[in-house]
């Protein structure tokens, strides 16, 4: 569904009263045995009453190593269902193997952020219906509050018994934390586990109940352990990267953002892991811990729970083999799901609460609102993940280069608006960092030391100089092809076709 | 057909420029940023073109993302190779040479411009765009024009600017463009040294010769004294090692002798000894224990190949607080005393002992 609600401001537009509610069903309806197999994902997609129009979801625990989402619509294809809405939690480039099936009418669209290769189909005008673009939390938002219904749900799951019980913590396909998958097991008017793991009852402990699963299916393999974890997360060598990470890390600690107890986003991408490293490195000169670190969890994340410089690991999502590890092994390290972290509808969440959180984006206008889905040639590349929902933390970083590849990244305005200015507190640069004047506090503490503290005005035309002048605005001319919405379900802005 | 420059295969910052016979002057453009800056990339083609007077080629333009410099780079260059006409000269950089210790060297590849814009922003005490060994055989000539390009453009703060060059064309091309040094590889002879300097005339470019070879290390203090326009003097030693018929082993027991061979020459000459690089680049204390022996050994600063060997250079070079605090000491009672000969916590300070003792004060502020 398309919300027809503009964005009102942070916190102004006021949610349903009520929360959307799956069926009530019976334990009569299902074998006192506990058993829930079913022979095939046709038969239990068949059993599940699948038919043309309907809304079915994967969830992205296994990243570029995902092959269930696939074999949902093959299944789909052979039960001849057209029409269909795909609601995954995130799509990677693995996922372009389900081009064909938006071509031959088996997905209408894809309700989702979208990138990579999908991202340029969607962007091409090629999709029938809208892209709507959610955060994590407001995914698990849009469910809860009725946006999107679900009728069928497929849960990828690394372990599961035959009730439905099952773990991303052990299997051929450990992937860690299924936390992504528990709005549509809850929600969902029909949910089906797919397994290559299949264990005796029950498979313990169990991060998703059965009691929420109709079927259980086996499948040969469901996930390329290759590309589901990387072996060892690796910090970036770039030179740039390195020094904005690092650049971020003394903002954090001479601002006293960094203090005993405090808490930050971990995330694997870009400037992330490297700032996490520097973090942990003035941690340990400092003397100081965290209470606990939100993941994004790595091998360096695990290494800061290992050494004592964080109390525990609140894991959103698990990116390589130590992390896995470490979930399976150590119960200071936690899974969460969107419900606890970010959902906005909620009696408050995770991302409130975190210290501090870094993130990237492609654009920045003036008045620290930010964009992070397109380019600024219009293309939508980049899904929102968590990134509306940790701007929420009490110190939001936004760690971009001034200019990537010719284009200047801080703007007089946004190719697409997807987060609002208020919620970000500093913009962390190769050249200097931009703190928001709304943080006249952080100024302050900044008083003395060495840091490159600029303005965006100032940093702007720097980046100008090198790249030839202001980049031309896109025209956004071209026909709707998505939206992005805000984390309360709110409309921000239109992508357009390109 | 002329081809310089690059695009694809994840090269970013760069533009791959094919120049081929036609019957008229044309071009085609393919660019990453082309919504954002077409229109003035097919503007900077066609002045580029008029420059050389629009000549009979066909221009294929294939653009990643090339600032205009480099753009610019790319296509002067390609014109000149396929025309065979003179490089078109750039106005002269107006510059002053500064002296400044030379702590850290940052190694830039003179034919990788997306490397060129931040290299500053590192902080080394000088960066060197390589045109020779980093630079690939049939891309000399191109990198030569886009290091021109490079130094006539872009801010460089006060860092200095220094050019490794491949032969003497490279430095005859850069003349007045604000280079602080050129280093020379593989010195051998002062005569080497004599035949740029001879080309310098009145800008105050400075030499650094690099020595990576039996014979150099041989001649050490001829080159070092061979012009007033050194600047200090590099040892190479991927290359001399290899020379002496050695290998090159954890502990550089095969290259102490030369090492100490080049410190003393150079501190003879009174020019600045400088260390050869460390190549594992992710290996942070590494870099610290191997600068920090450099600086032991009188050297005095050392060659980075990677930004983030910088930092740890310059902890290594900088005194450490018990250093420092001593050096206070000295300082303090020297200049109370007003000179002569006393001793400072059992030690005892004359005049040479206070002037190290100043010197290292004046490091330690960065």
């Amino acid at each position: 569904m398309v919300p027809d609600r503009p964005y009102l401001g942070i916190g102004e537009a006021r949610p349903p009263e009520h929360q959307h509610a799956p069926p009530v069903r019976t334990c009569a309806a299902f074998r006192p045995d506990g058993d829930k197999t079913a022979d095939s994902l046709v038969k239990a997609l068949d059993n599940a009453g699948l038919s043309d129009g309907m809304t079915v979801s994967t969830h992205h625990h296994f990243r570029n190593g995902d092959l269930v989402a696939k074999q949902l619509f093959e299944a789909a294809k052979a039960l001849g269902v057209k029409d269909l809405v795909w609601f995954p939690s995130a799509v990677f480039p693995v996922h372009k193997e389900l081009i064909p099936f938006l071509e031959d009418g088996t997905i209408h669209h894809i309700e989702g952020s979208l990138n990579g290769p999908l991202g340029e189909y969607a962007s091409s005008g090629k999709m029938r219906g809208w892209a709507v673009l959610r955060s994590h939390g407001s995914r698990y938002r849009a469910v809860q509050d009725g946006d999107v219904k679900i009728d069928v749900a497929v849960i990828a799951a690394p372990s599961c018994d035959r009730f439905g019980n099952m773990t991303g913590a052990f299997g051929p396909s450990a992937c860690g934390n299924l936390g992504f998958a528990v709005a549509d097991a809850q929600f969902a008017n029909y949910v089906i586990a797919v397994t290559d793991h299949l264990v005796p009852y029950p498979c313990a402990p169990w991060q998703i109940a059965g009691n929420y699963v109709d079927q259980v299916v086996v499948s040969e393999k469901i996930g390329d352990p290759a590309q589901i974890v990387s072996g060892t997360t690796q910090i970036t060598r770039s030179p740039e990267r390195l020094m904005i990470a690092e650049l971020a890390a003394r903002f954090v600690a001479e601002t006293g953002v960094m203090h005993d107890g405090w808490s930050f986003q971990a995330g694997a991408g870009g400037a992330s892991l490297a700032f996490t490293s520097y973090v942990g490195k003035a941690m340990r000169e400092r003397g100081i811990k965290a209470r606990f670190v939100r993941g994004g969890s790595t091998s360096f994340v695990v290494e800061l729970l290992e050494q004592g410089l964080t109390d525990y690991v609140l894991d959103g999502q698990t990116f390589d083999l130590e992390g896995v590890r470490s979930i399976r092994e150590n119960p200071n390290h936690l899974m969460t799901s969107p419900f606890n972290s970010y959902n906005y509808h909620g009696k408050g969440n995770i991302a409130s609460i975190l210290g501090c959180a870094l993130l990237g984006a492609t654009e920045v206008d003036l008045e620290f609102n930010a964009n992070v889905v397109s380019h600024s040639d219009g293309k939508m590349l980049h899904g929102i993940g968590g990134w509306q929902d940790a701007l929420f933390s009490q110190c939001t970083i936004l760690a971009v280069p001034t200019f990537r590849n010719r284009v200047p990244i801080i703007r007089d305005r946004l190719t697409t608006f997807c987060g609002p200015g208020e919620l970000v507190d500093a913009v962390v640069t190769e050249r200097g960092i931009a703190v928001n004047p709304r943080r006249q506090d952080l100024l302050e503490r900044l008083i003395g030391t060495k840091l490159p503290i600029r303005t965006l005005t100032d940093l702007k035309p720097e980046a100008e100089e090198l790249c030839g002048g202001p980049p031309d605005p896109f025209p956004a001319d071209g026909p709707v092809i998505g939206v992005v919405t805000w984390v309360d379900g709110t409309l921000l802005d239109t992508l357009h076709q390109v | 057909m002329t081809v310089v420059g690059a695009y694809g295969n994840g090269v970013r910052g760069d533009a791959e420029v094919t120049v081929s016979d036609a019957p008229s002057f044309r071009f085609e453009l393919v660019s990453d940023v082309e919504p954002m800056y077409g229109s003035r990339i097919r503007g900077q083609i066609e002045r580029a073109a008029a420059m050389f007077g629009n000549p009979p080629v066909e221009l294929l333009v294939r653009d990643g993302g090339a600032l205009p410099f480099v753009l610019q780079a790319r296509l002067v260059a390609g014109f000149s190779a396929h025309l065979s006409v003179e490089v078109p000269p750039l106005g002269a950089r107006a510059h002053s040479f500064k002296l400044k210790r030379l702590r850290t060297r940052l190694y830039v590849p003179g034919n990788t411009p997306k490397l060129f814009p931040n290299a500053a922003l590192y902080r080394p005490d000088a960066i060197i765009l390589d045109l020779e060994d980093s630079v690939a055989v049939d891309q000399k000539f191109a990198a030569r024009v886009l290091v021109t390009h490079a130094l006539n453009t872009l801010a460089w703060g006060d860092t200095l600017r220094f050019v490794r060059i491949n032969g003497i064309e490279d430095a005859r091309a850069l003349i007045g463009q604000g280079v602080d040094a050129f280093l020379i590889p593989k010195v051998e002879s002062p005569e080497a040294i004599q035949e740029i300097a001879a080309l310098l005339g009145p800008t105050e470019t400075r030499i650094i010769p690099i020595l990576e070879s039996a014979l150099g290390i041989e001649r050490a203090f001829e080159i070092a004294s061979s012009s007033p326009r050194i600047l200090g003097m590099a040892i190479g030693l991927e290359d001399y090692v290899r020379d002496i018929g050695a290998q090159r082993t954890a502990t550089g027991e095969e290259s102490a002798w030369a090492q100490g061979r080049v410190v003393n020459a150079a501190r003879a000459a009174g020019v600045q000894p400088l260390a050869s690089v460390f190549s594992k680049v992710d290996d942070e204390e590494g870099m610290y224990q191997y600068a920090l022996q450099s600086r032991l050994r009188g050297f005095a600063g050392v060659a980075c190949i990677h930004p983030r060997q910088i930092a740890p250079s310059h902890r290594a070079f900088a005194p450490s607080p018990q250093e420092r605090e001593q050096a206070r000491a000295i300082v303090e009672a020297f200049e109370k005393e007003g000179g002569g000969v006393l001793s400072v916590q059992d030690q005892m300070v004359d005049a040479p002992v206070y002037e190290r003792a100043r010197r290292a004060l004046e490091e330690a502020v960065d």
